[in-house]
């Protein structure tokens, strides 16, 4: 079973933790690196830009934290089609030897969801190139049935919309995706407290993607630290098995009449 | 610059308009830029270079050239 598994495991490699971080966002590269130990995290996502060549001596995320120390997870971030995402992850591979990524081919720029015709199509297509994909979808069960089986190594179901810090939204459907999926499910997108990361580790979710809630909070790395015990106290509270809610009362205490 | 008074071609590097040197190969380009052993990846009129093969590739007249580094991403 593989909800009984202690340590996070994705694509035959293990992790000591179950909070994943995004390097967006924050205001400094100091703030983020700091964040980023808080967390106690071991693998963040990374995105990819054109090298601005007039002026490439500007600071670097990897001035200060190291691929050798964390494992980078390169993004999709801004691909909105499958031949820019397929394009992007084969030249963040060549960076770093990087074969385990995240897959997101976006469609509508208000929303940012995903478009899960073209991100099927496109994790096929990296799987056959021996990629390990982690694909951000939308919360349909249906589709992340399709993901699965097409051999993507985790599923990334959304909360709400990315940076929205709007929590789950369906619960309901992030529990169904969980209990028929036989690779980990990440929560990402959409988690804005400490609460919501738990929520979803008491939903049975295998791991949390968290960016924004994090990069703009007004202490990042006190709110990393929140996050560290939050995802810690959901999973245990899944693992141990929650009681059953009731309608009404049950006394914690016994009834009957103390002076009879 | 690489530019030289004769033998030059006009090239793409991520978009803009370069005049560079007929007989420049993928080293030379990274070397003006400072992207020598650099955490980036390249790619030549869209396939990917592998880094063995720097050295080996020759550039050629309106080669759109891209080259990409990492930045922080959720």
């Amino acid at each position: 079973m593989k909800k009984e598994i202690k340590k996070l495991v994705i694509g035959g490699k293990t992790f000591k933790s179950r909070l994943i971080i995004g390097t967006g966002k924050y205001t400094s590269f100091q703030i983020n690196k700091k964040a980023l130990e808080a967390s106690g995290a071991d693998i963040i996502t990374v995105a990819m830009k054109r090298v601005n060549i007039e002026n490439n001596q500007e600071p670097k995320l990897t001035d200060y934290i190291s691929p050798k120390k964390y494992t980078f997870m390169p993004n999709t971030a801004g691909c909105f089609n499958s031949d820019d995402a397929l394009r992007t992850l084969k030249l963040a591979r060549d960076i770093g030897g990087w074969d385990m990524v995240k897959l997101e081919v976006l469609s509508d720029k208000k929303t940012l969801y995903p478009n899960m015709i073209e991100t099927l199509k496109t994790a096929e297509k990296l799987i056959n190139d021996n990629f390990k994909v982690l694909a951000y979808c939308t919360d349909d069960p249906v589709l992340a049935k399709n993901l699965e089986n097409a051999g993507c190594s985790a599923i990334m179901p959304l909360g709400s919309p990315i940076g929205s810090g709007l929590g789950i939204i369906n619960p309901l459907n992030i529990k169904i995706i969980v209990e028929q999926c036989k690779v980990p499910v990440i929560l990402d997108a959409g988690i804005g407290s400490a609460s919501d990361a738990c929520f979803a580790m008491e939903l049975g979710c295998d791991a949390v993607l968290i960016n924004s809630a994090i990069a703009q909070a007004k202490d990042p790395i006190g709110m990393a630290e929140s996050f560290k015990s939050a995802v810690i106290a959901g999973r245990q509270c899944f693992l141990s098995g929650k009681m059953k809610k009731k309608q009404f009362a049950t006394a914690t205490s016994p009834t009957s009449k103390i002076f009879g | 610059m690489i530019i030289m008074k004769k033998n030059k071609i006009q090239i793409y590097i991520n978009g803009k308009k370069k005049n560079i040197n007929s007989n420049c190969n993928l080293i030379d380009i990274l070397k003006e830029y400072s992207l020598i052993n650099k955490l980036v990846a390249v790619e030549i009129n869209q396939e990917v270079i592998p880094k063995s093969r720097y050295k080996t590739i020759t550039i050629n007249k309106n080669d759109k050239i891209e080259i990409l580094e990492l930045i922080g991403g959720g």
